[in-house]
């Protein structure tokens, strides 16, 4: 029996490196070494996610609000953050595991930043129904100091986005109500770390009206999102010992809101408007420390390649499409560059783009200034999937094109990552990457 | 798949739950003062008059090795007090207002001879030996014992100076 199984298992990894082998000689010089460099891409970003992330052993950013909270509720305190109860639960986890301690506070972050990589590879498959989409849009988000920043640091977003990621996959691989039940238990989780989470719901939606793999009124099961959410929040009120019956936990949560509105009477030198996220008006430098000469930053400046190429692409799908809407005879253009599901797909992703920006326009007026480059981090997660997709299609036709782009990526990847991973550099060295005086600590 | 997916974050959700019910993690960490961990040594600045020698208490029924409240829990009185007994506790506030429980203080060489008539402060070296809950305080000896809603440390004062 045993012997059956393990030739049995022998047979199963010796045919899946044999498929490898294969799809390596049937690929052209310039696919192997977009191949190379994403796989690079992948396993230094996941390295440099994982190295050190415990220093600096005080806190760093926004994180003493949500560490101290975590703690709280490892101590069956109440919670007095601003913020859902979710995500410092998790936080609390960690600290259970390592204490009261920076490796403690980050461990869980860490965890969900290593698994948003994951599922951006799962989910520009889904969407792009291509494995090499899924690679691509990994290395992106692999080797973006966006994402290593808050995977490297006690905050909620990495957290929020991991969520979004794990909702969006299920609703869009959804092949039964089941499936989109799944998606609003996941999306009401991201809820539950942030709010702005929920906004994972429009795109969902919307994706799985394209898809058409389940029937329309399963959308109508998305509702259990607010369900999760405030069962969550009851286990939390319940947990610190407060009231934690349906009335009273949606007071809190209404009292929170009215507090979010009220938020735009505060000043802080780190904010700025939703107009500067996308031109990188003031990328925070999430943690800073001092040591001797040398300094170390994880800054939130994202890979300026892809930034560049995802900004640009923001402004020209949208214009191309209208243009397509408006006049057909571009439409067999366009279609010989990108053909309709990879549009599909890329227009699903803008629809996450912009339903992660609306809360920031629509309450521009009571928010003011008072909001914050993060804000942005789930936009840019839908941007950098919906460039796997892209290149991935554009390699077939453009390869020498989308090696050059590729390589690109990695090479400023490599440039930046001092100032993303925490290397001891100097102020020279750093302010080197960190071109603007709004781009330092 | 994806249904295994969400049926394992639930796992992971019961999971969580009991990590939080047996991590003792509550008897590590008190709910009064951030960060301070059973085993540790934290460097306090006490701040202190005259007479709290015998003005402080606390009352409980749990002991940490030799040490132990100067009144049970029913008030009863339990030993022979700090002055004479170096393992008797007192609540004491940090400058920073952090409340404690700690024994051995009024043992330190500085403190035996004639204490300063105005409040001072006295820095010492202070053990963490554990974590109590239900404890109740009082801070006059003739008033009441008042319960402390949080969980406090318990430890031992060493290494007392008066910074001049």
């Amino acid at each position: 029996m045993t012997t059956s199984m393990g030739s049995a298992l022998k047979e199963r990894v010796s045919g899946y490196f044999l498929g490898l082998r294969q799809a390596w000689l049937a690929m052209s010089v310039a696919e192997r070494m977009v191949s190379v460099f994403i796989g690079i891409m992948i396993v230094g970003g996941a390295i440099i996610r994982i190295q050190d992330p415990a220093w600096p052993t005080w806190f760093t950013f926004d994180e003493e609000p949500f560490v101290k909270n975590a703690h709280s509720y490892a101590l069956a305190i109440a919670d007095n953050n601003d913020h859902p109860p979710f995500g410092k639960m998790l936080i609390a986890v960690g600290m259970l595991i390592f204490g009261y301690n920076s490796l403690g506070w980050r461990f869980i972050p860490l965890l969900f930043g290593l698994q948003s990589v994951c599922l951006a590879y799962w989910l520009a498959r889904v969407v792009f129904g291509n494995k090499r989409a899924g690679w691509m849009a990994a290395a992106f988000m692999a080797a973006d100091g966006f994402f290593i920043s808050y995977s490297r640091s006690g905050l909620l977003d990495g957290m929020m986005i991991s969520f979004m990621l794990w909702g969006m996959v299920a609703a869009l691989g959804a092949r039964t109500w089941r499936g989109v039940l799944a998606a609003g238990i996941l999306i009401g989780f991201s809820t539950s770390v942030k709010w702005s989470g929920s906004m994972t719901a429009v795109p969902a939606a919307v994706g799985i009206l394209m898809m058409r793999r389940v029937s329309i009124f399963s959308v109508l099961w998305l509702g259990v999102i607010p369900i999760v959410h405030t069962l969550i929040w009851m286990g939390a009120l319940r947990l610190t010992g407060k009231a934690s019956d349906p009335v009273s936990t949606w007071k809190v949560i209404i009292d929170l809101y009215k507090h979010h509105l009220d938020l735009g009477h505060y000043k802080n030198d780190l904010s700025s408007p939703w107009y500067g996220w996308p031109i990188l008006m003031h990328p925070v430098v999430i943690k800073a420390s001092t040591s001797g000469l040398k300094s170390r930053y994880s800054s939130s400046v994202g890979n300026l390649i892809s930034w560049a190429a995802s900004d640009l692409l923001l402004v020209a799908i949208p214009i191309t499409t209208l243009v397509i809407a408006s006049r057909t005879r571009f439409r067999r253009y366009w279609l010989m560059i990108l053909d309709a599901p990879t549009m599909r797909g890329v227009l699903l992703m803008l629809v996450g783009w912009f339903a992660f920006m609306a809360p920031w326009l629509a309450t521009r007026g009571t928010r003011g200034n008072y909001t914050f480059s993060h804000y942005y981090l789930p936009c840019y997660a839908f941007l950098l999937v919906m460039l796997g997709g892209l290149a991935a299609h554009l390699e077939r036709k453009y390869p020498k094109v989308i090696t050059a782009y590729v390589g690109l990526v990695l090479a400023m990847a490599i440039f930046w990552m001092p100032v993303w991973g925490e290397f001891a550099v100097t102020t020279t060295a750093a302010n080197m990457r960190l071109w603007f005086p709004k781009w330092r600590p | 798949m994806l249904l295994y997916t969400v049926f394992g974050f639930l796992c992971m959700g019961v999971a969580l739950w009991l990590v939080f019910s047996w991590s003792g993690y509550k008897d590590r960490y008190s709910q009064q003062t951030e960060g301070w961990r059973l085993g540790s040594t934290k460097m306090v600045e006490v701040t202190l008059i005259r007479d709290d020698k015998k003005n402080l208490s606390c009352a409980s029924d749990r002991s940490f090795e030799q040490i132990h409240c100067g009144f049970y829990g029913n008030s009863q009185p339990w030993g022979p007090g700090p002055d004479q007994d170096s393992n008797t506790l007192q609540p004491f506030n940090t400058v920073k207002n952090e409340l404690f429980l700690a024994a051995g203080l009024w043992a330190a060489p500085i403190l035996r001879g004639e204490l300063p008539s105005s409040r001072f402060t006295v820095v010492c070296n202070y053990h963490i030996q554990g974590v109590l809950k239900n404890v109740s305080l009082r801070w006059s000896s003739t008033g009441n014992f008042s319960p402390v809603d949080q969980s406090v440390t318990v430890g031992k004062l060493t290494d007392c100076v008066i910074p001049q």
